[in-house]
């Protein structure tokens, strides 16, 4: 009998034990964002994955094949190993040159490429591949299949007539096809020894001049494909060639999903996130079944809470950045502030929309709860009431870092006549910032706002 | 002692009109007031912040019992104080050594520092209800709503004390009284 009484108090036991833990939740009825998909596209299986290379053969990429006296020749050292960096990426590699037209290279013609005859050319200038450098026909190729990662090495020089009307969508077009399919582009600049000469330095009142004096100059190897193995490619490069304090090299990366994760989905956020959260009365830290981070504390209205992300966790490196971000705000509370007797109909939707601010600096995202235009403190709402406070942060504008990456190799049409004028030992790069300008804006284009951040704030507002 | 007792009735006498006002006060606050009364729509109106209560999804229904719990205390301890306060005087009022013509009006002067006292205390316990966290309504009212509080319970508490005090005074002392030797004999 005893025995059966004993069993009955457990049982129901546990069942009290049960209806207590489901109504400590506590939360009102939610409606999550959804994280959009961060669209990099992957392609794992480098054994079947074909990598193409497409080297600039017009004139005035000979000068970098010829050793500078006194000068580094990166250029010879970094495509000597290109095949190995390639062979690291995909299965199969494939060179071609390109100038007026995509030419395919025997392999065992490879090795020419740095040698000054690969860029020479006895014909006529009409039949001859070294006289322009059509740098959308390699993007036409990418666009047409994209499942190949590219290498595109070229000085980038490009006059502002190239960058206009019909040239300019020749390889916007199939940049925004490439983007639009999770693909990336990866720019490493590198300054190298050069000794030739550098053609079509535009003038001011029309006309082209050469140049000769130029002891350095950088070259740009552009890479299509997957972030993953544009990343392995630096990475490769960074490893082998840029190792010594005076290598200049520079690098960005034209995406439309510079966001590299939505933190919830990894766990990311931690208790320590919030500063000195943790030592707040009745502190508990949870993920609920939808990844939704929940603070549960008590506090009075003197509280401070300032939530942060790194931005190595959520910006991919060496991208255009973020120069936006917007906060969703959902605030509810209930005059019933004990969790075990709030029932759903208590929650009542708070009408103020701006409760957060956020501040920024190089390597946090700052989020100062309660600090926004509607509600500019914990003083601000009522106290003794429980709050549930759901706040979504998203990647609302792309930035535009990489263009200030390149500014220092970068010269305008306009300058051109004058910078050359000044006899320059290290040439810039003709229209470098307009170019990464107009990638970027192709980018930008493609670029949706991307949930980066959910968070919910379960906290009984004391006198 | 018959004096102090008939003091003490007319005390009361005093107090009454205005307490009696105070008590319905208070029991309607304890009772509840229905949305649509002349003094609920008053305190939504022109004691509590609207705007703010909208803002976190409320309305004066839903604070309403906060706000009337908050009038009920602030009206007992000022009514209670008042009264205490009126029958102190009254009776010590019998206490003063007047022995001379004319003596009595130096005790106007204690009149006036036990009115100012009353009047102080008055004041802080509005100020207490109205500016501390003791009571939850005292974050719903607005500045505007915060002063009309505590200028009308001074008003309203002193007028009754003064009742009080005019008609609970001792006789002999009823120079000491601000218009207290005006009254008919028969007071």
């Amino acid at each position: 009998m005893s025995n059966n009484i004993f069993k009955i108090i457990a049982v129901l036991g546990v069942f009290t034990f049960l209806t207590v833990e489901a109504k400590e939740n506590c939360t009102p009825e939610l409606k999550l964002a959804q994280p959009s998909s961060i669209a990099q596209s992957t392609n794992t299986d480098s054994d079947t994955k074909s990598v193409f290379i497409y080297f600039d053969q017009s004139l005035s990429m000979q000068g970098y094949t010829k050793d500078q006296p006194g000068q580094n020749n990166l250029y010879v050292n970094v495509i000597d190993d290109l095949q190995q960096i390639a062979e690291n990426v995909g299965s199969k590699t494939y060179y071609h040159s390109f100038g007026k037209a995509i030419v395919p290279i025997k392999e065992n013609k490879i090795s020419q490429v740095i040698k000054p005859s690969f860029y020479d050319c006895t014909s006529s200038a009409a039949d001859c591949n070294n006289q322009e450098s059509k740098i959308h026909l390699p993007f036409k190729m990418a666009k047409t299949n994209p499942d190949g990662t590219y290498i595109i090495v070229t000085d980038l020089f490009l006059a502002s007539k190239q960058l206009v009307g019909g040239t300019l969508s020749q390889l916007t077009k199939p940049l925004k096809s490439i983007l639009k399919k999770g693909k990336s582009v990866g720019i490493i600049g590198v300054m190298s020894s050069f000794n030739g000469t550098i053609y079509d330095i535009p003038q001011r009142e029309g006309g082209t001049i050469s140049y000769t004096e130029a002891q350095k100059r950088p070259f740009y190897i552009i890479v299509i494909g997957d972030q993953k193995d544009i990343n392995q490619v630096k990475k490769n490069l960074e490893e082998q060639h840029f190792s010594d304090p005076g290598d200049q090299y520079k690098y960005t990366l034209i995406t439309s999903t510079p966001i590299l994760q939505n933190l919830n989905q990894n766990k990311l956020i931690t208790e320590d996130d919030i500063k000195n959260i943790s030592k707040a009365d009745n502190f508990k830290f949870e993920y609920s079944d939808n990844f939704l981070p929940i603070y549960k504390f008590d506090t009075n209205n003197k509280r401070n809470l300032k939530f942060k992300i790194q931005n190595s966790n959520i910006i991919v490196p060496g991208s255009t950045g973020v120069s936006s971000f917007k906060i969703t705000n959902t605030l509810w509370s209930s005059k019933q502030i004990n969790c075990r007797k709030i029932n759903d109909g208590d929650w009542k939707k708070d009408k103020r929309l701006d409760i957060s601010s956020i501040v920024r600096n190089e390597k946090e995202l700052n989020v100062q709860i309660f600090k926004g235009s509607d509600v500019e403190s914990l003083k601000k709402i009522f106290w003794g009431r429980r709050y549930f406070y759901l706040m979504e942060i998203y990647a609302q504008k792309p930035g535009n870092l990489s263009e200030e990456t390149f500014k220092d190799w970068s010269i305008r049409d306009s300058d051109a006549e004058e910078f050359t004028a000044g006899n320059p030992t290290e040439f810039k790069t003709l229209n470098l910032t307009k170019i990464i300008k107009i990638l970027n804006s192709v980018a930008n284009d493609e670029f949706k706002p991307t949930l980066i951040a959910s968070l919910a704030l379960n906290f009984n507002l004391l006198k | 002692m018959i004096n102090i007792i008939r003091s003490l009735i007319l005390t009361f006498i005093g107090l009454g009109p205005l307490a009696i006002l105070s008590i319905i006060f208070i029991i309607t606050m304890t009772a509840g007031l229905g949305p649509d009364s002349g003094i609920a729509i008053y305190i939504g109106d022109y004691i509590i912040n609207s705007e703010s209560l909208a803002d976190a999804g409320d309305d004066f229904e839903d604070v309403s019992a906060y706000i009337f719990k908050f009038f009920r205390d602030l009206n007992i301890s000022l009514l209670f104080l008042t009264v205490i306060m009126t029958m102190g005087w009254s009776v010590g009022s019998h206490y003063l050594n007047i022995d001379a013509p004319g003596k009595a009006k130096i005790y106007f002067i204690h009149w006036a520092i036990f009115t100012a006292i009353f009047s102080g205390l008055v004041f802080a316990i509005t100020f207490y209800f109205t500016q501390s966290t003791a009571y939850q309504a005292q974050q719903f009212l607005t500045g505007s709503g915060k002063t009309q509080i505590v200028l009308g319970s001074l008003v309203f508490y002193v007028l009754m004390y003064y009742a009080g005090v005019l008609l609970g005074t001792a006789r002999f002392a009823r120079s000491s009284v601000l218009l207290a030797n005006k009254l008919p004999g028969g007071f």
